[in-house]
């Protein structure tokens, strides 16, 4: 990882967690509640969700994507998004549930269109991303655009006091953007926990990217922390990318 | 006058009534209920345990609340309960009981 990205990981990761001191994750948590959820992922995608839970199985609200393709070529996606709790099952000292959720949204692509200077002519407006400027030689011309973006995804997660696990797949598409995570977590807490107490969680997590956006499988070890209305959850990919993750309820 | 004084105390004493509520796994959970249950005004003190499965209220003297009532609380914070007993236990035991004296 270059050192602009690290600075940018750190500074992103202070920001979550100043956040996190103040304010909270799960696109629903209880009833009458509020989230604010921030992720940073492995160095090619960002991503903040707000929501309003006015009962416990569903929730409305917001949230902006930010992705990098190969050249860090930005891509974003603006949504809003329904979130449903479709079932739940409650056991003794366990819970098991099942989220889905879907909204719409604007996608903003920053394209890079080949243009081919001719002997004396001036690159156009917007010129950049290291190209050649040399007559004959093929630099880029940035032509951004939005349009309207779909997505949706769903969660089915087991947790105890001791033990957590979960899958989950989330879906970004429009007629440019095409991007899909699908999560696979599995965890335990070495130790037992009441409400007022830390509890942490030693987590592994596997992800595959697909889509244009990204291609590719990655794994990374976590520790997550959780005390009140507070969650915080930071690692690394086996890359040695950071990965980082706030929520905070309230 | 001593005995119709006693009845009075007697009367006036606030209630504690202990839940056993499945599906309590993390401090979310806790709170979802316990925002749930403070809706109510005759709540004086909630207490919620992960470990023992239990949610305990104590009421306001001289208020109550129904079990149909605490029943759609837990139900509306999306669990479910099971048990209802009504006790003659301080918070400060309860407390005491599940480790959480230092609130």
């Amino acid at each position: 990882m270059s050192c602009t990205r690290w600075a940018r990981a750190i500074s992103f990761g202070t920001t979550l967690l100043l956040a996190a001191a103040g304010a909270g994750a799960r696109p629903i948590v209880f009833a009458d509640s509020a989230v604010v959820m921030a992720e940073y992922g492995a160095g090619n995608t960002r991503e903040i969700q707000v929501f309003y839970a006015p009962r416990h199985f569903f929730s409305l609200g917001a949230g902006h994507l930010e992705l990098d393709t190969v050249g860090d070529i930005p891509h974003e996606v603006t949504y809003a998004r329904l979130n449903y709790l479709a079932k739940r099952w409650n056991m003794e000292g366990a819970q098991a549930n099942v989220f889905v959720w879907g909204g719409v949204g604007s996608a903003f692509i920053g394209a890079f269109t080949p243009q081919v200077l001719q002997p004396g002519q001036a690159p156009l407006p917007g010129h950049g991303h290291g190209g050649s400027q040399e007559p004959g030689e093929v630099p880029y011309r940035r032509e951004s655009f939005r349009e309207t973006a779909w997505n949706a995804g769903g969660q089915i997660d087991y947790e105890t006091l001791r033990i957590y696990t979960s899958f989950k797949t989330d879906t970004h598409r429009s007629s440019t953007v095409s991007h899909r995570v699908d999560s696979l977590q599995f965890g335990f807490s070495p130790y037992g926990h009441e409400v007022d107490s830390l509890a942490a969680w030693l987590i592994v997590s596997g992800r595959r990217y697909s889509g244009d956006q990204a291609e590719g499988d990655e794994v990374a070890l976590l520790l997550r922390l959780f005390r009140k209305n507070t969650w915080v959850e930071a690692g690394a990919t086996l890359d040695g990318e950071v990965r980082a993750m706030a929520m905070f309820s309230f | 006058m001593w005995v119709g004084f006693l009845l009075l105390a007697g009367a006036a004493q606030a209630g504690t009534i202990e839940m056993s509520v499945h599906g309590l796994v993390c401090g979310y959970c806790a709170q979802g209920v316990e925002k749930s249950l403070r809706k109510y005004p005759a709540t004086r003190d909630v207490v919620v345990s992960l470990e023992n499965k239990l949610v305990v209220v104590s009421t306001l003297a001289g208020q109550d609340i129904s079990d149909g009532e605490l029943a759609k609380a837990i139900k509306d914070a999306g669990y479910d309960l099971k048990e209802i007993k009504r006790t003659d236990r301080s918070m400060d035991e309860v407390r005491m009981q599940v480790g959480r004296l230092a609130k």
